[in-house]
């Protein structure tokens, strides 16, 4: 049996302290020695091949600035930093190099540096109406979307501040109005649209090489691309309807019935739209989508489709076509995420009576805490982002705009190949309403067309429950 | 006269000086318990007890997240809109549907798999490890794996019944969707129950059942007389955890149906959530929420009660 090695506990000590201290002595070299980090980033000068008249415009207010005139007459600024929340995701990542372009060549001439602010993206609007609810000061900017309606009380109206030349030498006229129509909660304006939204009828341009006009056309061509209609189809159904009831699923309806004819669920018209929603139209189009679900044009499961699952079944090659919001076109297109059909994806407005419809707007982007300390420095920021600069860094970096200085710019068609087939689409929509009960409105609706889809509703008495609902809604608030 | 020496006078600090005070406090015995809980008991309040009585303010007032500063009171108006709305009712029906479902055949199938296991098996831990996997993984993060693998076009599942040449779509209506939901609850569920009557089978004293072979016992006998009985305390525990589990089921059933088709798989905690975060009605929500509190409560009476009598606590 061999000897058990001990050590004695005064040299256990010795050697473990002896071990700590030099780490912590390495440590502190190494941090020392590091060499210190250098950011080169590279400043193009956006908009110089610019072309049209308002983007000339544009670029000229931006260099025209008053905080850069200001800055060059006087000593450098006192720094104050605000605190700017925005959508994690796809559009922080297009925010990130801005940011840092700010805080590098624009912090020392306006004073104003940027500190980037991030929640979960799943809560995001929940976390930021609770931070409203509880009069928090930050973040001095809180990215908002069309919940607006809900919390605009906490946030500070926009329009005396673009109003000031003092302080907003640029104008908002390049934006889409609908999309600045999506941020206005009556009649004030509480954000600037800078991601805009909208659905699209996507389809197989490889199949069919005109889409579908009209909705009647769009049911011949669906049932034209139905196994179970046609052997011979490449697709094995001719449409996906996204049917969950989840609350969002009801806009696709909404578009078509406005496409339709029907009245647009536009902000001021809210008990206009709820009351025509027993009208014969709204029955017409509604049935028309019951039908396509029952004849088998659309996948059985598709009453519980959202994004993901249309997605998945457009990728796969097995629909020719749905609904879907633009945010798709990016994946439906990249070789890696739909090798399928990536080079076979097309997108058009979604169909009408006898012409193609037009299709809601919705917007996210920022607006301006009521509580912020900091609401001038906070404003500065604001104002560049409605610059053309910003909007084509954005645009650059993987993010969107609602500025049409932007879609009808060849440069930005360049660097995004789909602006050409959505510009017209985003100039023609109409603005979704920021009513404060929007959510459960559009909730309420989804339950009824759900309904109606599985069968346990006929349209009539599933457009007549939610009209009674809804109408409820609107008495109560 | 020698004065005689006190041996701690001088450890006694001054009168009155903080140290007095701190020595007399460490020797109150009454008081110290008290201190050494009060944190818990602030934590407690914080987490259980505010959110309680602020439950039975928000209930009493229209509160909504546009006035919630100033909310209005209503009394009892929101306890009567939610029990004689019929989605309340519903989705309660919903819910204790789905409870007995899961609850049964989890609780059978987790004590078939623990006597099962109860032997000699080849490659016992590696089986039991792969059994337990789901028991480890979020809900809703669960919810979201099922369904894609549930996915007509990219899911597996459908992939591999297409190759057996069985078409079944599991979201279609309402029978298939419970039927998808039922089976993606026992799935993530039954590992738990298995888990636990596995350990209490193990532990099970062997003397009962090798006397009973002595006699002559058949298997049947075995279990339905000696280990079933034997078991009675610990499948009571599971019993009542997983009816207060499965009663307030909500991650997978959010994620994979969003309550539909229609209201049909709604279960009360989805219908909770979307009253609060969806119609953002606060007071309807925290009048619901205080009746399913009430409901539980007279479920969960009853299960301590059994457990009681059967000496489980």
């Amino acid at each position: 049996m061999g000897e058990e090695k001990k050590i004695n506990r005064r040299d256990y000590l010795k050697y473990t302290g002896a071990g700590i201290g030099g780490l912590i002595v390495g440590g502190a070299i190494g941090y020392l020695a590091k060499p210190r980090e250098v950011i080169e980033k590279t400043v193009t000068a956006p908009g110089a091949t610019a072309t049209t008249t308002i983007e000339k415009t544009i670029e000229k207010t931006v260099t025209a600035a008053p905080v850069t005139t200001t800055v060059t007459q006087t000593a450098a600024p006192a720094i104050t930093t605000i605190t700017l929340n925005w959508f994690p995701g796809p559009e922080s990542d297009a925010v990130v190099p801005i940011v840092d372009w700010w805080n590098k060549y624009m912090t020392p001439k306006t004073g104003v540096k940027v500190e980037l602010t991030l929640f979960g993206r799943a809560e995001h609007f929940e976390k930021v109406a609770s931070l409203l609810l509880a009069k928090s000061p930050e973040p001095d900017i809180v990215w908002m979307a069309y919940t607006v309606g809900r919390v605009y009380e906490h946030l500070e109206p926009l329009d005396e501040w673009f109003a000031n030349p003092e302080v907003y030498p640029y104008s908002l006229d390049h934006y889409v109005k609908a999309a600045l129509d999506a941020f206005r909660v009556n009649g004030k304006l509480y954000g600037i649209p800078t991601d805009m939204n909208t659905s699209l009828l996507m389809y197989r341009k490889d199949l069919m090489p005109e889409p579908p006009k009209t909705l009647d056309e769009m049911v011949e061509m669906a049932r034209k691309f139905t196994k179970k209609y046609n052997p011979a189809s490449q697709t094995d159904y001719g449409f996906a309807i996204q049917g969950k009831n989840i609350w969002f699923n009801s806009y696709f309806w909404v578009d078509l019935y406005v496409s339709y004819g029907g009245v647009p669920f536009e902000p001021g018209r809210e008990v206009e739209f709820v009351e025509s929603l027993d009208s014969p139209t709204a029955i017409k189009v509604l049935d028309i989508y019951v039908t396509m679900y029952k004849e088998g044009l659309s996948p059985p499961d598709s009453v519980d489709y959202e994004y993901a699952e249309t997605n998945a079944a457009l990728a796969a090659g097995k629909v020719a076509m749905a609904l879907q919001w633009n945010a798709a076109l990016g994946e439906l297109r990249d070789p890696k995420k739909a090798p399928l059909v990536y080079d076979k994806i097309g997108a058009a407005p979604v169909p009408g009576k006898d012409k193609p419809g037009r299709s809601e707007i919705h917007v996210h982007g920022p607006g301006l805490n009521k509580y912020s300390k900091k609401k001038e420095a906070a404003f500065k920021w604001l104002a560049f982002m409605t610059t053309f600069k910003f909007q084509m860094e954005y645009l650059k970096n993987g993010g969107f705009t609602g500025s049409t200085a932007i879609l009808y710019n060849p440069i930005a068609q360049k660097i995004r190949t789909e602006i050409p087939e959505l510009a017209d689409i985003y100039r023609d929509g109409w603005a979704m309403t920021t009513h404060a009960q929007l959510i459960p409105l559009h909730d309420v609706l989804t339950r009824n067309i759900n309904s109606a889809l599985v069968g346990t509703k006929t349209p009539e008495e599933a457009l007549k429950d939610a009209k009674k609902e809804m109408l409820e809604l609107l008495k109560k608030s | 006269m020698l004065k005689k020496k006190c041996l701690n006078c001088s450890r006694n600090p001054k009168p009155f000086s903080p140290l007095f005070f701190l020595k007399k406090f460490i020797s109150n015995e009454k008081l110290i318990p008290k201190i050494l809980i009060a944190p818990v008991i602030i934590i407690l309040f914080g987490v259980t007890i505010f959110p309680l009585i602020f439950a039975y303010y928000m209930s009493v007032h229209k509160m909504t997240i546009v006035n919630f500063w100033h909310p209005e009171f209503s009394g009892i108006g929101n306890y009567l809109e939610i029990i004689f709305g019929a989605d309340f009712w519903y989705s309660l029906r919903f819910s204790i549907l789905f409870m007995i479902i899961v609850t049964t055949i989890e609780l059978f199938l987790g004590l078939f798999m623990a006597i099962y296991f109860d032997r000699p098996i080849r490659g016992k831990r590696f089986i039991i490890s792969f059994i337990l996997i789901p028991l480890g993984i979020a809900p809703a993060l669960f919810g979201i794996m099922m369904k894609l693998m549930l996915n007509e076009f990219v899911g597996i599942v459908p992939f591999i019944l297409r190759q057996l040449g069985i078409t079944f779509h599991f979201f279609k209506d309402f029978a298939s969707s419970l039927i998808t939901l039922i089976w993606v609850d026992v799935i993530q569920w039954t590992p738990f129950v298995f888990i636990v009557l596995y350990a209490a089978v193990q532990a099970l004293p062997k003397e009962p059942m090798e006397a009973a072979i002595v006699d002559g016992a058949s298997k049947w006998q075995l279990f339905r007389y000696i280990t079933l009985p034997m078991l009675k305390r610990t499948l009571i525990v599971i019993l009542v955890f997983r009816i207060m589990d499965a009663l307030k089921t909500f991650d997978t059933i959010y994620v994979m149906t969003g309550g539909g088709p229609g209201i049909s798989t709604t279960t009360l905690s989805v219908y909770i959530f979307k009253l609060a975060l969806i119609r953002g009605d606060f007071g309807l929500a925290a009048a619901a929420t205080i009746l399913f509190l009430y409901l539980a409560t007279i479920v969960i009476s009853f299960a301590l009660k059994y457990m009681r009598r059967e000496k489980v606590i």
